[in-house]
């Protein structure tokens, strides 16, 4: 066990909307944000989580860290389970897990200088007790994520920096606690094409020198496999295709994966790019089709699809996908 | 790092954000009038003592509000042949001898004092010009030595001229002339309490007897005395004399203490109900004065006796009080009056009041009984909207039916007429005046000018009008000794010119000064006959509008802005708790604030106000009250969208609690809103201050500009004193304005789409 | 419509709290006040002692405050006030008589300088920075924040005392040539001054909310689309412009409908025109007690009846803010 960071069992968050007046025995609806997920993060790992908006990955990145609380289902971490951690613990918790947001613009207090802002965690845990110690580490920090020299950005606002520079603070900040697990909730997405790999390369910089296993959550595949170890991805709540970033890449499984390979812009313009034919547009979690969910859309539907949700078995060794044709020996041709 | 290292940092840090603001307020050219506008009212409140002509206690001097004719005489004798030095002496009230009425013209004034001395003045009038303005001369005619002790001295004219006079226990006529003793009665004590003095003609078809009868009392015994003369012939006069110890055995009303001054009523034809009414500390004793008639012999018809009879009708305070579910407790001294006190018809009811206070810290009542049988009638509790706890001084007649009221609630004085027949105070609860101090003397009625005067242990005097509301208030520089004494009036031609009244001052000088009614205040602007200069003129007290409105600002912008503070800072914090806590919490907290969003401000304010009592820090708070809940709303609003920005995500997960949270993070977010709501509710606090003082809520003691406007409402001057009238809401005006404009510039600030596009 | 029927019911549920709460505020401070209700009673000369008794029958002097708290909210919630202790006359009859007066001073002030107002801002927004624009900003601005009473003390000051056009006081007056003619004439007369104030004030604020309002509209692209599908400038400016601005005038209009009960308290002292607020200034001041109640209570009830309104209009119209209530 001393392989997997991370173990999410079963992992569960039901949104509730539209109350009905129950004591006019009126029915909740539910959106399904989640689904009963399981999986693991291994030791120095970068898994990536991949899907559309609405998917439910970033509600599990919020669930990592109790941002959101549970429905059900266990997330086991250092020797807990954090979706069951009372508020008292819940303190030293977030010392070891820490998040790194998607927009730049809004993840950092405007009101706040950079030092204020990376200094906060450190305070907050009582890792620094003195200014002079709090600034050591916050130039410490800001070393690591490149913003040298840290005179020159240690007391400037957000609104003086650029994006790329603002996500470096927040890995910075997210960083300073010394974290044992790091998710980062689409930190590219609004970034410039042009920064993206600089920060990217950072993320991966810092898992060389420190270890810490990231959970990388985005909807852009091709950063995935940049990225990541492994990649997982999701549709509408549930986990549809797991495996190593290269092998998902080559050999997708599942047809949802397959449609996702094939809207990725490709550099060569001479390679003809035939778009799978998926019809319609992702349903909504409230209202999720029986069977296997992807069956309304999926071109290759037959009525087992219908009626029966495919669980998430292995395919083969470390690749785990979730279609009833899925198996070895009975794939399709396309 | 040192502090001011980490100052600078501080400064440093915020410096970037203030002066980008700066630059973007400064955009707006409303905002900068606005800001120039308040800067100045803010200058103006650092500087008053320089700029203030005056400091805030400053009333104009007498001579330039008052046409005024005085004379001041020092009481010391010079050339008279007796040596007298005015500060040893005890002074007592002047006398005046005036001549008879209509006219009362001033003739003499007479100063004495315990130590057997007196001096007399002349008074003569001087036309200073053609027709308009009259003028006094004052010249000193000799002194004299009376009686030593004496307590009280009048001048009667009674078939001949002299003065009434006690001293110790005896009871002289000195004559006028040059005061020797014409009678000598021995009294048997020495008198605390004196009754008026009442003199009746009578005739029949046969006679005519004038009869004048005077009583005093010590705390047993009344002593009477009574004289009689007949009106033909030169019959001498007929001197009575008769005395009474005050008990009621048969209802075990024994041990009475008499406790205040006794009143003699008589009717015009000295038939029936010729009452001495005497107040003791148990009951109210009316006594019949028996006046026994000649009915055979050489002159029928004359008066043969005059003396105390029997009881006639009493009171006793505790049956009453236990009837009325009260307690009765007499005040001293002035303790009843008699309403109307001339001759009366047989048929004319009239009533007496008697003013009691019942202790602790209620307001004092009236008690009304009827003069014919003693029967009660009304009470009624003292109490004006401004003095709800006063206790009553003493009730006095007054000049029309029904009474006057004075009592005491410190630091002020009031002083009510009361309707005789309901008890009410009259003019529909309106006739009434708070003066600074206790009223020290009897309210006197000046027939001449139409007016009341006292005059308070402030050494102020007063002279309110018949519907008591006072036009003019002087202070006297000298100090008053003995207070204010009304001592006739100066005839020419027919015509009352001026009606003066003396004070012995604390000199002690003699002062006579005249109440015509030249009383210019309030003063247009220009310069006053002291050379003082007046910028916008006096209000009716003399106060310089200028002063007072600059000493104003100071309280008007810490009204406004403690007021807006306060309601700010509440309104932020609960915005905050509501918008960040959300649930339950949310859902009371905004009940809560829709509660006092919906109240009707105005209406529950003045109950509010009513019931805390007038004074600044009530109108902050009741300001404050009803201002806080906007800007919670407001603010909630912008915390729901703050909270779900990724920065709060971020701080909860580096581990930043509920308090952290809201005040590193929400709370510096909120604060433009919060600065921009300020500024608007302090631009309202200012109004609401001016209407609620307008409408009476305000603080007496301290000066702003709504209590100016009140004051100026209250003293009837509203329509002829512009200069009054302006001033005070200009700069409500513009300093409302001034920090409405701010707000709205700084809401360009704030949100980007008011800007110009 | 959606949310509707809930968003009603939480609105009616709020308005019903909140008539509780300054019911019970009413009270307490009432109880507060620093004199005795029976001394007052005594006190006054035209209440028959038959009323005194009703009087103390009905507030129930001699019971306990739980008991009296009680009393008083049904004495209230059922309009039975008794007398009034300065009159002597029930206090229905004085509500009755004054109500209408204030009503008619205020409702038709309120609707005068929201019309007037309305259009005002409509135009001047339309034509920004104009020279006609900065003055009138100017003077609502002043008139905003001028003091309500001491502009009726200006006005009264040169129009009645002064130029004499106008009586200095009152309702209605018998014995006025005006009232030979028709005595709604003689009302008129009295009624104009007073009015008149009110207009000016409160179209102050109405000019410049819809001029704020009038320029959020505008800035907006579907009134550039239809300026640029070629709509004349005026049916730009009035249908659709106008419109939209005219939300928050709305509300704020029905809500002052309700509050201008409220606000009659200082110019009808002013003025002494003897309408709702005169009779609760007089009735505070005198401690007369039933008439205060019951004045303070029918104010709120106007109040909280107005906000209803406007919460329910604003609703009908706006259908964001129903979500979010009820959220």
């Amino acid at each position: 066990m001393e392989e997997v960071a991370m173990k999410i069992v079963e992992l569960t968050k039901y949104f509730e909307i539209g109350r009905g007046l129950k004591i006019f025995g009126g029915k909740s609806t539910y959106l399904k944000a989640v689904d009963h997920v399981t999986f693991n993060v291994r030791n120095r790992e970068i898994m990536a989580l991949v899907g559309e908006s609405g998917c439910g990955k970033t509600t599990i990145g919020f669930l990592i860290v109790r941002l959101e609380d549970p429905t059900s289902g266990h997330i086991l971490f250092e020797q807990g389970d954090i979706a069951t951690l009372k508020k008292k613990e819940l303190k030293s918790f977030r010392r070891n897990v820490q998040m790194i947001f998607q927009d730049p613009y809004s993840s950092l207090n405007p009101r706040l200088t950079v030092m204020q802002t990376v200094a906060e965690p450190l305070i907050n845990h009582k890792m620094v007790v003195t200014a002079d110690e709090a600034r050591e580490n916050v130039a410490m920090a800001l070393e690591d994520v490149g913003l040298v020299p840290v005179d020159e950005y240690i007391e400037r606002f957000p609104h003086e920096l650029s994006g790329g520079e603002r996500q470096r603070v927040a890995i910075a900040r997210a960083l300073a606690v010394r974290p044992k697990f790091i998710v980062a909730d689409e930190p590219v997405s609004m970034l410039d094409v042009s920064i993206r790999a600089g920060v990217m390369r950072l993320m991966l910089d810092l898992r060389d020198k420190y270890g810490i296993p990231f959970l990388f959550i985005t909807h852009d595949l091709a950063s995935a496999r940049f990225m990541a170890d492994r990649i997982a991805v999701m549709y509408l709540g549930k986990i549809v295709e797991l495996a190593g970033s290269d092998e998902v890449i080559s050999n997708p499984r599942h047809p949802y994966t397959k449609a996702l390979l094939r809207a990725v812009p490709v550099g060569d313009p001479n390679r003809e790019r035939v778009p799978l034919p998926i019809k319609g547009e992702i349903p909504s979690a409230i209202d999720i089709p029986t069977g296997c969910r992807f069956h309304p859309r999926c071109p290759w539907a037959e009525d087992i699809c219908k009626q029966a949700e495919p669980e998430l078995k292995e395919y083969r060794e470390d690749h785990l996908a979730a279609c009833h044709f899925a198996v070895e020996g009975k794939e399709r041709v396309e | 790092m040192s502090f001011v290292d980490s100052l600078k940092i501080v400064l440093r840090r915020n410096w970037k954000r203030l002066n980008q603001t700066w630059k973007l307020y400064k955009r707006s050219k409303i905002g900068l009038i606005g800001l120039a506008i308040m800067l100045g009212f803010v200058v103006v409140a650092v500087f008053a003592p320089i700029i203030a002509p005056y400091d805030p206690q400053f009333a104009a001097p007498n001579e330039d509000v008052f046409v005024a004719d005085l004379s001041t005489q020092a009481l010391n004798a010079t050339g008279t042949g007796i040596p007298i030095d005015p500060r040893n002496e005890t002074w007592h009230d002047p006398v005046p001898k005036w001549t008879p009425p209509p006219e009362s013209n001033l003739v003499s004034i007479l100063a004495y004092s315990s130590q057997g001395h007196a001096i007399r003045y002349v008074v003569d009038f001087v036309s200073i010009e053609s027709g308009s303005a009259l003028g006094i001369e004052v010249t000193l005619d000799t002194a004299f030595l009376i009686p030593q002790n004496t307590s009280f001295m009048k001048y009667v004219y009674f078939r001949s001229e002299y003065y009434m006079t006690v001293s110790d226990s005896t009871y002289w006529e000195l004559t006028y002339d040059d005061l020797t003793p014409r009678r000598e009665v021995n009294i048997g004590f020495a008198p605390i309490y004196l009754s008026n003095l009442w003199w009746i003609p009578r005739s029949t078809e046969v006679v005519q007897d004038e009869i004048v009868c005077f009583a005093m009392a010590n705390e047993t015994t009344l002593f009477m005395t009574a004289k009689a003369h007949p009106g033909i012939g030169e019959f001498n006069e007929r001197f009575f004399v008769s005395s009474k110890q005050v008990s009621v055995p048969d209802v075990n009303l024994t041990d009475l203490k008499i406790i205040g001054d006794p009143i003699i009523i008589l009717d015009a034809n000295f038939d029936n109900d010729t009452l001495l009414i005497v107040p003791t500390d148990k009951a109210l004793l009316a006594y019949k004065i028996d006046i026994s008639i000649r009915t055979g012999g050489l002159l029928p018809g004359l008066v043969d006796d005059v003396t105390i009879g029997n009881l006639f009708w009493y009171v006793d305070y505790q049956a009453i009080g236990d009837t009325l579910g009260t307690t009765i407790n007499p005040v001293e001294k002035h303790t009843i009056a008699v309403e109307n006190p001339g001759p009366r018809k047989p048929e004319s009811k009239d009533r007496i009041a008697l003013a009691s206070n019942p202790g602790g810290n209620e307001a004092g009542n009236l008690f009304s009984f009827w003069t014919a049988n003693g029967t009660f009638n009304w009470w009624t509790t003292v109490t004006v909207p401004e003095m709800r706890s006063a206790s009553v001084e003493g009730v006095h007649a007054s000049d029309r039916r029904g009474f006057l009221v004075t009592a005491w609630q410190s630091p002020q004085g009031l002083v009510a007429g009361i309707e005789g027949d309901t008890g009410r105070i009259s003019g529909n609860l309106t006739y009434y005046s708070l003066v600074e101090g206790k009223i020290v003397s009897v309210p006197q009625f000046v027939s001449g000018n139409r007016r009341y005067i006292l005059s308070t242990d402030q050494d102020k005097v007063y002279m309110l009008r018949e519907n008591v509301k006072s036009d003019i208030v002087f202070s006297i520089e000298k100090g008053i000794l003995v207070p204010v004494v009304y001592v006739g009036n100066i005839m020419t031609q027919h015509q009352i010119a001026g009606n003066y009244y003396s004070i012995i001052t604390r000199e002690p000088a003699l002062f006579i000064q005249s109440l015509t009614g030249a009383y210019i205040a309030p003063l247009p602007p220009g310069v006053g006959n002291s050379g003082n200069v007046y910028i916008l003129g006096t209000d009716v007290f003399g106060h310089d509008i200028f002063t007072q409105l600059v000493y104003g600002t100071q309280n008007e912008l810490a009204v406004g802005l403690t007021a807006a503070f306060i309601a700010v800072g509440i309104g932020t914090l609960i915005g905050l708790m509501a918008g960040y806590f959300g649930g339950i919490v949310d859902s009371i907290l905004m009940r809560f604030t829709d509660i006092f969003l919906t109240l009707p401000i105005l209406v529950i304010a003045l109950l509010l106000a009513s019931v805390l009592g007038p004074s600044l820090f009530n109108l902050i708070i009741v300001i404050s009250v009803f201002s806080w809940a906007g800007i919670a709303r407001v603010i909630r609003a912008q915390t729901l969208t703050l909270k779900e920005r990724d920065f709060i995500k971020a701080a909860k997960v580096s581990g930043a609690g509920h308090r952290q949270i809201m005040f590193r993070h929400l709370a510096p977010n909120v604060l433009p809103l919060t600065f921009l709501y300020m500024a608007y509710t302090i631009s309202g606090a200012i109004i609401t201050e001016a209407i609620l003082s307008f409408l009476g809520m305000g603080d007496p003691t301290a000066i702003t500009w709504g209590m100016m406007l009140q004051y100026l409402r209250i003293s009837g001057h509203t329509l002829d004193a512009p200069w009054w009238f302006l001033p005070p809401g200009i700069a409500i005006t513009l300093l409302s304005l001034s920090f409405y404009l701010i707000g709205r510039a700084f809401d360009e600030v704030v949100n980007p789409r008011l800007r110009a596009r | 419509m959606a949310g509707m029927r809930r968003y009603l019911a939480s609105r009616i549920i709020q308005t019903i709290i909140t008539l509780f709460a300054i019911l019970t505020i009413t009270f307490f401070l009432f109880e507060a006040l620093p004199a005795r209700p029976d001394d007052l009673l005594s006190q006054s000369p035209l209440i028959k002692p038959s009323q005194k008794e009703y009087l103390r029958e009905l507030y129930g002097f001699d019971r306990p405050v739980e008991e009296r708290y009680f009393i008083f909210l049904k004495n209230m919630l059922t309009f039975d006030f008794g007398y009034s202790i300065s009159f002597g006359r029930p206090v229905m009859d004085l509500l009755q008589e004054r109500i209408p007066r204030t009503l008619l001073l205020f409702g038709l002030a309120t609707i005068i300088a929201y019309v007037v107002g309305a259009t005002v801002g409509t135009l001047i927004a339309w034509r920004r920075g104009g020279v006609t624009d900065g003055t009138t900003v100017v003077a609502s601005l002043v008139f905003y924040n001028m003091p309500s009473f001491w502009l009726g003390l200006i006005l009264l000051f040169l129009f009645a005392f002064i130029l004499g056009w106008f009586p200095l006081a009152g309702y209605a007056d018998p014995t006025s040539d005006y009232y030979a003619i028709h005595p709604a004439l003689d009302v008129a007369w009295h009624l104009f001054l007073p009015l008149i104030t009110l207009v000016l004030l409160t179209l102050a604020g109405t000019v410049l909310l819809m001029r704020t309002s009038m320029l959020d509209v505008i800035g907006e692209n579907y009134i550039l689309t239809a300026i640029a599908k070629g709509l004349k400038e005026r049916t730009v400016m009035f249908k659709h412009a106008a419109r939209n601005a005219s939300l928050p005038l709305i509300t704020s209009f029905v809500i002052a409908i309700a509050f201008s009960i409220g606000g009659a308290v200082v110019l009808e002292q002013v003025f002494s025109y003897p309408g709702i607020g005169f009779l609760y200034i007089t009735a505070l001041f005198q401690l007369d007690f039933p008439v205060a109640l019951a004045t303070l209570y029918i104010i709120s009830l106007f109040v909280l009846i107005g906000n209803l309104g406007a919460d329910i209009l604003y609703g009908y119209l706006d259908p964001r803010i129903r979500v979010e209530a009820t959220g």
